[in-house]
């Protein structure tokens, strides 16, 4: 199967003001995205995740930097596009929809004419004919009366409305790649279902790819294919979802596995990985995970382990996989 | 068992432009002591609007909440705040629950202060450094800054603050839905720890039904503004009787890749509001059984097993 997307050997670093040296936040980080699939990135805050996205797509803050790497889409690096070549993929052959719609939508004009302007500008749609258009794609993503809707202000409508916006306002220029970085976090459960579900059945029409970027491991086992576990930066693992929730085989995943309050019976201890992330100026020399885990040796403490492949593709950055017996 | 606390009818109304927010409407339980009564709903529910009423921090419309079996409303000034440091809270947001320009030690300490515990300076710091030693704080860190701190370990300030006063009940207010997972599993444990070790009594409010699950040994669900199951924890995931209870439980995306092809009844619409809500059923409008009794009276909160209580004109059989 052909990849949409492929990132190779990403690098990204920030600068702090008054700090010389500038922290890594992403450091090495290969993913592939296969047509009509949906790759999920998951990980604690901090990891990464959102960093290599927005890097793609070439909206890092000012601070931001990329230092090395690839991004291949449609035979192009979009790491090393012109700015204006950039924004017509950005938008018209990949989206991007964000956690908080209120603050990714502009409050003083109406969630219509927001839509209206990605089309006109990316299609050249007349006035009418983009207004037809955005109202149609608004019953498509679930929104109730949208003709009265497309004439709302993004404070008149509810949370789990602002995000069907947002995703119409995505999907209507039918991208190749939508990235969705916590899409449902902000909503509750009974709409984040909802959105989820609306997220596959527009999958299954129109064969987009989505990268899923997520901390929550019910949503990744909801709507992904593949997920790349992250942690401090860097991919440990990554897994068909199936092989991930079965025989997941890092200690970071196995111990994220594990401290879900899902089964655990009252009175029972949540297992807990001790510790905090590391600080990103100041990451340890081995594996980076090595002074949060309780399997780590003297070699994980000085070497730094390799991605390996266990088999069927299924990667994992750790020199004794599986340590201490099968995953929980 | 002891009851610690009961609330009785209570009812919040809010007046905004052009009507009245129901946010609390007629909602009465009691938590026995050493329990941990749960408290799950959507945003808007009224859930922490709840938990406001049950320490007075906000007076209610109407009804009354029992501490101890005193009535509240009877109580005011000194006598009222004596009563209050029974019952503490916690709440969601670590960052901005803190005040950023005070250490923690002082953080920790205001309340030792407010009601003149401890005879020195030096007495309450030993005290405070005692709290921080058992929410797992170093006592090094004391005249350190909120700032300096990560997310979980501010969580752990809070829980400090809350502990100082030596309180029997704790209102958790979504004290762990900032945190990222692995460290909201040792807040999780740590609340639980603490519960053991002094015999704490919990109302814990959360969104986030698995974690409810973990830590509750009653839970009772809200929608918009009213109790409508309340029941044993595993009695409400595993046989839960309203109709909105189930919607909830099939909603939450469980990590279980095995089972996202299984057909699951969706919640459809948007929670309604809670200004001028419908007569009758709150929930009727988003309800596939729905029928004119529904629409004409509320239901009442009626015990459909043993303690198990929903508010349904048509429970479910609970299978």
């Amino acid at each position: 199967m052909s990849n949409i997307l492929e990132i190779r050997n990403l690098v990204v670093s920030f600068a702090s003001d008054g700090l010389k040296d500038r922290a890594v936040a992403v450091n090495g980080v290969d993913i592939d995205i296969p047509a009509g699939k949906t790759v999920s990135l998951v990980g604690e805050s901090g990891c990464g995740k959102s960093v290599t996205s927005l890097s793609v797509m070439g909206l890092l803050a000012d601070n931001g930097r990329v230092d090395s790497g690839e991004a291949i889409f449609g035979g192009k690096d979009l790491l090393k596009l012109p700015d204006k070549q950039l924004r017509e993929i950005r938008g018209n052959r990949i989206s991007m929809i964000f956690q908080e719609p209120m603050t990714s939508l502009n409050p003083v004009l109406t969630v219509g004419r927001q839509v209206d302007e990605a089309l006109r500008l990316h299609s050249g749609l007349d006035k009418a004919a983009a207004r037809k258009r955005t109202i149609e794609i608004f019953e498509k993503v679930g929104i109730p009366e949208p003709e009265r809707r497309y004439g709302c202000y993004p404070h008149q409508l509810s949370g789990g409305l602002r995000q069907r916006v947002m995703i119409g306002m995505a999907m209507v220029l039918q991208p190749d790649l939508l990235i969705a970085d916590e899409p449902t976090t902000a909503l509750d459960v009974s709409i984040e279902a909802q959105i989820l579900r609306l997220m596959r059945d527009l999958q299954k029409d129109s064969g987009m790819s989505i990268l899923m970027i997520t901390h929550n491991l019910g949503v990744v086992a909801e709507i992904c294919d593949w997920v790349y576990v992250m942690y401090a930066g860097e991919v440990v693992e990554k897994a068909d979802v199936f092989t991930l929730f079965r025989a997941c085989a890092h200690p970071y995943t196995r111990g994220l596995m594990a401290s879900l309050p899902r089964m655990t019976p009252k009175g029972q201890r949540l297992y807990n990985i001790m510790g905090t992330v590391p600080n990103l100026r100041a990451m340890p020399v081995g594996c980076r995970f090595s002074p949060r885990c309780e399997f780590a040796t003297e070699r994980c403490r000085s070497e730094k382990p390799p991605l390996t492949d266990l088999g069927d593709r299924h990667l994992c950055r750790c020199f004794d996989p599986r340590m201490g017996g099968d995953a929980t | 068992m002891t009851e610690l606390l009961r609330a009785e009818r209570l009812v919040k109304e809010f007046p905004v432009k052009g009507g009245v927010v129901h946010a609390v409407s007629d909602v009465s339980f009691a938590v026995q002591k050493g329990e941990t009564l749960g408290l799950v709903g959507e945003s808007g529910c009224g859930k922490s609007t709840l938990g406001k009423l049950v320490l007075d921090l906000i007076p209610p419309t109407s009804g009354k909440v029992y501490f101890n079996g005193q009535d509240l409303s009877q109580f005011k000034g000194e006598k009222l705040r004596t009563l209050r440091r029974g019952m503490q809270m916690i709440f969601q947001d670590p960052y901005a629950s803190l005040d950023p320009r005070m250490s923690v030690g002082r953080i920790i300490m205001e309340p030792l202060n407010a009601h003149h515990i401890g005879d020195s300076r030096a007495e309450r710091k030993a005290m405070v450094q005692a709290l921080m030693e058992q929410v797992g704080l170093r006592p090094e860190f004391y005249a350190r800054y909120p700032h300096q701190f990560s997310g979980g370990q501010r969580q752990r300030i809070g829980i400090a603050r809350a502990l100082a006063l030596n309180p029997e009940l704790v209102i958790c207010d979504e004290p762990v839905s900032a945190l990222d997972v692995s460290i909201q599993a040792q807040i999780l444990n740590l609340l639980s720890d603490l519960q053991k070790q002094r015999s704490l009594t919990y109302l814990f409010i959360s969104h986030d039904l698995n974690v409810v699950r973990y830590l509750s040994d009653r839970v009772m669900v809200m929608f918009l503004g009213q109790l409508c199951e309340m029941a044993p924890t595993e009695a409400l995931y595993t046989a839960p009787r309203h109709p909105y209870t189930r919607f909830l439980l099939e909603a939450v995306p469980q990590p279980d890749p095995t089972r996202r092809d299984e057909e699951r009844a969706l919640l459809t619409g948007e929670v309604s509001s809670p200004v001028n809500p419908p007569s009758g059923c709150q929930f009727r409008l988003r309800c596939p059984y729905a029928d004119a009794a529904c629409a004409a009276e509320h239901p009442a909160l009626n015990e459909v097993a043993p303690g198990h209580f929903c508010a349904c004109h048509h429970p479910l059989t609970g299978t």
